[in-house]
């Protein structure tokens, strides 16, 4: 009824509950000890082999008592995204923590990236509304005589910080996914690296780039879509396997390379 | 010394051009370094006549240079000069844009062709006194031929030709360096230890490089006022040169041609309009297309005052642009003031007032905009194209009201509008412009150099997405910003899974894009134990692309070469004097059919392989 804590004055001893005191009453001494050990590692879950080297007990036993304590559902397996083989023991009545989950960003400790993609458009699109006016319009301006370009002038300050985006995510209801500030700062960073989101005043708010509109078929008349290969990447050699082995008199040559033929005829 | 790939395109450019004998002597001059004439001769088992007659031809357009070693041997040694065969294929493209640039001038269409062919001409002979092509036509015509070509020195598209640029630059400067180290070492009164004498001797043999290569640069040069050439013709020409730079700026005065100057096709400027023509662009995309010409003429201010490409420049006086400059010579069919939209949408208003961080938000709005926002709210009926009572209340300048009030076309183009796009660029994170004074409307500099380096990386980028898709790119950029990174972070900061970038990260090893750096935890290097950290060199990874880049030019020429080989008879045929203008009569169905096929064949190779020089020119001459 009594278990050993320790606290920052030293050992100490703590009341344990009456169900809690049943259930390890029921248990063989074995059980017991390894239920203790799991216990103790609270939402961080332990290892098998740990508690194997901890309890000195032989696998074949410990393997026995982790498959009694979980037909009890005393405790459950999880994964850990850390360490995806290890099979990883915690209390059932616990929820795995941050570390071992891996944050917002998994499901079933894997890196959801449909998830992320979903995320990462809409709060691009969000911060486009704020950037730039009419930016996907060009439609309304069927008969060509829509604007070249409309920006708002260097001094405009309505760019969304971090917090007004995390606000609009959150409360647009998209995920029910718990996502914090610096999930949705994360997001923007990746947004930086695509270049379709820019750092405004240090990393406080951010603008959506007008390229990354045009990408998107976005823009006014005459903003070509830039899906255009560049001169490299589109000729035969910027995408040859066996570039590195082509030589005038080698064999690979420019002068009956297959590829060239095929693209000539194109 | 030119690398593998850019040696094999030069000889394949001058195979096509100037003929086999021509590409094959280059060819060994490349493999071999410098050589003289009878080794030349040896190496390519070519007659040793055959050999100097060819040489003399290379030499006049500067596809080889050469140097008498007068010390010792007294041999003459003959270098390969790959830049000059490479800007062979810039011919085209000069002659265009000179055509270009003369028709929008106003010129007649007479004289814009005149230009067209002199410059063409300037490249086929390689460098020519100005009285000798002048002798060469009919009186009529070289009046107004040598008005031409007083605007393409003017212009700086021709310029004068002198001795040394037919010479190696590093053996120019050993001689200058021999001739000071000589007289160093007989001052008694000078340094005395062996290493201050070569510091200083090489101090001043770069003195004397530099003062050589800027005599190019001067204002006037290759002109003469008009009365002094009448009565003095060219004698004293030096001395008036450098009088006259005191008052370069007087304009008025009439200039012509010097006629006893060699011209040659300046390369620089070609480049300089090229770079800015790549700005433009790199702007318009960025930045809004409106702006983008806003930006073309910031950038055309700037065609008389650099003369190439790596000039250093400082803002200062000389190199500042006041906004009027840039106004003056907007296109006024422009709408530079429509595409600037004034936030004072009324739902735009309300979001911005609703959303976290209100009230600061709203203050900083206010302060911002002089108030004028909440003015707006009220007459705006959503035709935000109109809104120039709008920029009146906002009260920003006087200038604005009086432009307004001589009419609504130069509104169009007022200072006020401009200065709006050109605080657009200045406030993007490519270094497009600076703001650096508020004379004039406000003044402005270009920080090239920087500039160019943003304009590297983004091509960059853009091929590495091209290629490898936006996760790569995605990847490189962390790289870029973060320095050095292990697979660990990365996955972190791209929240991509490990496995998708491992693929990612080798194939821009592949390329030389990304390089690995192992760092051992343990003294036993074992490879699980170690840090594996990626890193991105731009000097490296552009470099190597540049190589693959003259690889890729290489093939689309040969190919070129290779497929009009395989229609030869066609060709010789077209040749033929009888069928020349006859096409019609003496091709058959099929014949036509065949030369149909190669010439889209040609256009396709040809328009391919400038698109790829293009991009050299942006990493390697910008």
């Amino acid at each position: 009824m009594i278990k050993l804590a320790q606290d920052s004055q030293g050992l100490c001893f703590q009341a344990v509950s009456v169900e809690d005191a049943q259930k390890v009453k029921n248990m063989t001494s074995d059980e017991a000890m390894v239920y203790s050990y799991i216990e103790t590692a609270g939402r961080e879950g332990i290892w098998t082999k740990t508690i194997k080297m901890r309890t000195n007990l032989h696998q074949s036993i410990v393997l026995r008592c982790l498959k009694s304590l979980e037909n009890q559902r005393y405790i459950k397996a999880i994964k850990s995204v850390k360490y995806p083989t290890r099979k990883i023991y915690m209390l059932a009545s616990l929820q795995p923590s941050v570390e071992v989950t891996g944050g917002p960003w998994f499901t079933d400790s894997e890196l959801d990236s449909e998830f992320i993609e979903n995320l990462l458009n809409i709060t691009w699109r969000y911060v486009v509304s704020l950037t730039f006016p009419r930016a996907f319009e060009q439609d309304n301006f069927a008969d060509k005589q829509g604007p070249q370009q409309a920006t708002y002038p260097a001094s405009y300050k309505g760019y969304p910080s971090v917090t007004q985006i995390h606000k609009f995510v959150t409360d647009s209801g998209i995920t029910n996914v718990e996502l914090g500030v610096s999930d949705i700062r994360a997001l923007c960073e990746v947004l930086v690296y695509d270049d379709r989101l820019e750092r405004r005043d240090a990393g406080f708010s951010y603008k959506a780039t007008w390229q990354s509109v045009v990408a998107f078929g976005g823009g006014f008349e005459g903003d070509e879509l830039d899906d255009a290969l560049d001169g490299f990447t589109e000729s035969p050699c910027g995408r040859c396997p066996v570039v590195d082995h082509c030589g005038r008199d080698g064999p690979v040559n420019a002068e009956e390379c297959v590829y060239y033929d095929e693209w000539l005829i194109n | 010394m030119a690398s593998k790939e850019l040696a094999e395109l030069c000889e394949v450019i001058l195979q096509d051009t100037y003929g086999e004998l021509a590409s094959s002597i280059v060819a060994i001059l490349f493999a071999h370094g410098r050589l003289t004439a009878s080794q030349i001769s040896k190496n390519t088992k070519i007659p040793l006549a055959a050999v100097q007659r060819t040489l003399v031809a290379l030499i006049q357009n500067r596809f080889v240079l050469y140097w008498q070693d007068l010390e010792g041997s007294k041999n003459v040694y003959y270098y390969a000069n790959w830049q000059q065969c490479y800007s062979i294929l810039w011919t085209g493209q000069i002659i265009t844009t000179v055509n270009k640039m003369f028709s929008e001038n106003l010129n007649t269409s007479s004289q814009a062709s005149k230009a067209a062919e002199v410059v063409k001409n300037m490249h086929i002979f390689g460098h020519m006194k100005v009285q000798d092509y002048l002798d060469a036509h009919s009186p009529e015509d070289s009046n107004e031929i040598s008005s031409v070509m007083t605007s393409l020195v003017k212009q700086k598209i021709l310029t004068p030709l002198y001795d040394f640029e037919f010479h190696p630059i590093e053996d120019i400067f050993g001689q200058l360096y021999q001739k000071h180290y000589k007289l160093i070492n007989a001052d008694r009164s000078g340094p005395q230890s062996e290493i201050a004498k070569k510091g200083a001797a090489t101090i001043a043999a770069e003195t004397d490089k530099s003062a050589l290569l800027t005599r190019k640069d001067e204002a006037n040069i290759g002109l003469i006022k008009v009365e002094t050439a009448s009565k003095n013709g060219g004698a004293n020409r030096a001395r008036k040169i450098i009088g006259s730079r005191r008052n370069a700026s007087a304009e008025n005065e009439s200039w012509t041609v010097d006629k006893d100057i060699v011209l040659s096709v300046n390369h620089e400027k070609y480049l300089l309009l090229a770079r800015n023509n790549d700005l433009v662009k790199l702007a318009s995309k960025r930045v809004g297309k409106v702006t983008g010409q806003v930006y073309k003429r910031l950038l055309a201010c700037y065609e008389s005052k650099i003369s190439r490409c790596n000039q250093e420049i400082q803002p200062g006086v000389d190199f500042n642009i006041s906004t009027m400059e840039v106004a003056k010579g907007i296109d006024s069919q422009l709408d530079v003031q429509g595409s600037i939209v004034m936030p004072s949408n009324k739902r735009k208003v309300k979001q911005e007032v609703d959303d976290g961080g209100r009230l600061r938000k709203k203050t900083r709005l206010d302060g911002d905009l002089n108030g004028g926002l909440d003015d707006d709210v009220g007459d705006d009926d959503d035709d935000l194209l109109d809104d120039d009572d709008a920029y009146d209340d906002d009260g920003h300048s006087d200038m604005n009201g009086s432009t307004n009030g001589s009419g609504s076309v130069n509104g169009k183009t007022s200072v006020e509008a401009t200065n709006r796009h050109l605080e657009l660029l200045a406030d993007s994170p490519i270094r497009f412009v600076r703001k650096v004074g508020n004379r004039g409307g406000g003044e402005w500099f270009v920080p090239f150099n920087e500039l160019v380096q943003d304009l590297k990386r983004v091509t960059y980028e853009d091929i590495i997405t091209r290629k490898y898709g936006p996760v790569a790119t995605r990847l490189l950029r962390v790289i870029r910003e973060k320095g050095k990174v292990d697979e660990k972070l990365l996955s972190q900061i791209t929240l991509l899974q490990s496995k998708d970038i491992c693929s990612h990260l080798t194939d821009l090893q592949g390329i030389g894009c990304l390089n690995l750096q192992e760092v051992p935890k343990t003294n036993d290097r074992a490879p699980g134990r170690n840090f594996y950290l990626w890193f991105h060199k731009p000097t490296r990874a552009y470099s190597l692309l540049v190589q693959d880049l003259y690889k890729t030019m290489n093939r689309l020429y040969t190919r070129l070469g290779s497929e009009r080989k395989t229609s030869s008879i066609l060709l010789a045929k077209l040749e033929r004097e009888d069928v020349k203008g006859n096409e019609e009569t003496y091709l058959s169905a099929q014949e036509k059919r065949e030369l149909a096929e190669l010439r889209r064949a040609e256009e396709k190779l040809l328009v391919q392989l400038f698109r790829v020089e293009g991009l050299v020119r942006i990493f390697r001459d910008y």
